[in-house]
């Protein structure tokens, strides 16, 4: 593609400009919480506050667990590969029509942060993007012992990003009409979290 | 209103305009009011917010001294990932790569989310007048689309309009009728844009961060669009400013956690979305491309001036919900993609040909409340003080600097100052008898608004 301007002539610019010498690198310092919240129960706290649904459960019970959520629910369960759970279908075999015809889907989350109640979801190791994106509800399991304070202290220890990675924080929402909070817009309105163990 | 740009109109008769429109006044009254009362809760939560902004404004000014060098590494380690960077130094180049992509990748849809700089690029009429249907999927922006207007506030783009405006809207697009309840608004654009998602060979998205370290980037977002944009359409095209970058994921916290709390009042958004690269070899979904377009479009040309703190903008819109000026005339009034106290150092900077971008600086009573709220502490009445002087210099005759000239030096002197006094009061009782001053030219500008004393 010949459009643009190569990148050597943009930065040339850019190196016209500045001193090229930031000083003192910048102080990152992390947020303080006047209601600090961490561990299992502080997610929960923060999670249902802003409108999720959560429960603990051991290990063995995951399927029970998310078959009685899913139940009497119109339409499928949709789940990604490798999880233990009897899902109808199983995404992405079943291609993206169906997928958003589902009506819950479950997902794997790889940690959750507890003070602002937010689920870490990776696009790697056969999670994928759209299970937890397409149908209306959404359950992720997240490991008890996953959960961190907060979304930053998962982030400066990430090294190496997958392709995706998303930070779900609550149902999804819109305040674009008068200023008025609306659940469910795009992605899933409902959210539930199993944490295991 | 569909294009204001038509006849060039002060921003004085613009802003006369919107004072006249009662119903869009009481729709930005509520929903600036209650952006502000959310931002102070959720400021309120942090223990060392002054830290944190103290330390993104450092992370700001200490990015921009080294942009080339962070560029840079961002670019390698996106290209290493597969990722496809481009470079526009214009807006022209930047909607011509787009274009290319979407000429090339195919698909007659593609889904967009919000983006401020495909609207200061224009990039939606470049893509339609080459064929494409170009769907606007944020709901605020969906709005927009179907009024044919601009977004009128950086952050909640039909904030401008009542419920039963957007109903109206939605039963035209419909054909059918939408009830004026916002839920059910909310639920028929879910119902409409996601075919889109899922029909779209290329999906749009904005850029708030790139992450030189890892060579990611990453988008915020509350509905879920931005991350439909960004993992269902084959392509996924990111657009952003060439200020837009961090060194790693420690100052991306800090960013994080001042940018919702300042934009909507909430601890995070719903999404944030952190991409680094194209879906990889072994992994079951996602787009087969990944391009970032970078734009200067002016900024490089700032950048060297005392106005370069205006690119640490993180758009929050905080300075717009609490501008008194914003606040009445709404941001059409500002005739601009950026409006408000932001919009109004950034547009001259950033279109320094037009001679309407350098009225907007007069769009503020200099009241410092921008300043104040900015999470990155840009010192926005500041800067627009300097912009007025700045142009005063330049635009002014040498009749009008030769009496400011005099006037600043008459009232450096004790004494010319007390005569005047004195001559004021005595002449006081006689003005008031004439009761206006006469309502022609600068005179009358100037008294409009002003009562004598």
């Amino acid at each position: 593609m010949t459009t643009g301007t190569s990148r050597e002539e943009f930065l040339r610019r850019l190196r016209a400009t500045g001193s090229g010498d930031p000083g003192q690198p910048p102080a990152k310092p992390r947020p303080r919480f006047a209601d600090k919240r961490g561990g299992p129960n502080g997610f929960i706290e923060s999670w249902t506050a802003l409108g999720g649904t959560a429960e603990q459960v051991p290990a063995e019970d995951l399927p029970g667990a998310v078959t009685a959520y899913a139940v009497g629910r119109d339409g499928p369960l949709l789940a990604t590969a490798g999880l233990d759970v009897a899902a109808d279908l199983t995404w992405p075999d079943c291609g993206s029509q169906a997928a958003a015809g589902s009506a819950v889907g479950v997902v794997r989350a790889v940690a959750a942060a507890a003070q602002t109640g937010t689920v870490l979801l990776r696009a790697d190791d056969n999670r994928g993007r759209a299970a937890s994106l397409l149908p209306p509800a959404c359950i992720f399991v997240i490991d008890a012992g996953s959960v961190v304070d907060t979304l930053g202290d998962f982030l400066r220890d990430l090294e190496d990003p997958p392709s995706q990675l998303v930070a779900v924080t609550g149902p999804s929402r819109s305040a674009d009409i008068e200023s008025t909070l609306v659940i469910g817009v795009h992605g899933p309105g409902e959210v539930h979290a199993i944490l295991i163990g | 209103m569909s294009n204001p740009t038509a006849t060039p109109v002060s921003f004085g008769r613009r802003a006369d305009r919107a004072l006249a429109d009662e119903r869009m006044r009481a729709a930005i009254a509520r929903g600036t009011g209650l952006m502000v009362q959310r931002r102070h809760e959720a400021v309120a939560e942090l223990v060392n917010a002054d830290e944190l902004r103290d330390a993104a404004s450092a992370i700001r000014a200490a990015t921009l001294q080294r942009l080339p060098e962070l560029l840079e590494q961002w670019s390698d380690n996106l290209g290493a990932l597969g990722g496809q960077v481009h470079w526009a130094t214009d807006a022209d180049e930047a909607t011509a790569i787009v274009a290319g992509i979407v000429r090339r990748r195919g698909g007659k849809v593609i889904a967009k989310g919000k983006s401020m700089i495909s609207e200061e690029i224009h990039l939606n009429e470049v893509l339609e007048r080459a064929g494409a249907e170009v769907v606007e999927t944020d709901l605020g922006e969906f709005i927009q689309q179907l009024a044919g207007e601009p977004p009128s506030h950086i952050v909640a783009p039909a904030m401008h309009k009542d419920r039963f405006e957007v109903a109206d809207l939605l039963s035209a697009d419909r054909g059918a009728p939408v009830s004026p309840e916002i839920d059910d608004e909310a639920a028929y654009a879910r119902r409409r844009l996601r075919q889109a998602f899922l029909d779209a060979g290329v999906g749009i998205t904005g850029v708030n961060f790139a992450v030189a370290s890892t060579g990611s980037i990453c988008l915020v977002e509350n509905e879920g669009n931005g991350r439909m944009c960004s993992s269902l359409p084959p392509t996924h095209i990111a657009l952003m400013g060439l200020e837009r970058i961090v060194a790693d994921f420690a100052e991306l916290d800090v960013m994080l956690n001042l940018l919702a709390r300042s934009a909507t009042g909430q601890a995070l958004t719903v999404y944030t979305n952190i991409v680094t690269g194209p879906r990889r070899g072994d992994e079951i979904d996602g787009p087969e491309e990944l391009h970032v377009v970078v734009l200067d479009g002016g900024r490089s040309a700032a950048l060297d001036t005392r106005f370069s703190p205006a690119l640490h903008c993180i758009r929050c819109g905080a300075c717009l919900n609490v501008c008194p000026v914003y606040r009445q005339v709404g941001g059409h009034a500002y005739d601009s993609v950026y409006s408000g106290p932001i919009g109004a150092v950034l547009t001259p900077l950033l279109k320094p040909d037009d001679p309407a971008a350098r009225e907007l600086s007069e769009a503020s009573s200099l009241c410092g409340a921008c300043t104040e709220i900015c999470p990155v502490r840009i010192p926005l009445h500041d800067l627009l003080l300097h912009l007025r002087h700045r142009d005063a210099r330049e635009d002014a005759s040498r009749l009008r600097r030769a009496g400011f000239w005099l006037w600043s030096q008459a009232w450096s002197r004790r004494w010319i100052f007390r005569a005047m006094v004195l001559v004021a009061r005595a002449g006081l009782p006689l003005l008031r008898r004439m009761r206006h001053l006469p309502d022609v030219g600068w005179l009358g500008a100037w008294r409009r608004g002003r009562e004598l004393p």
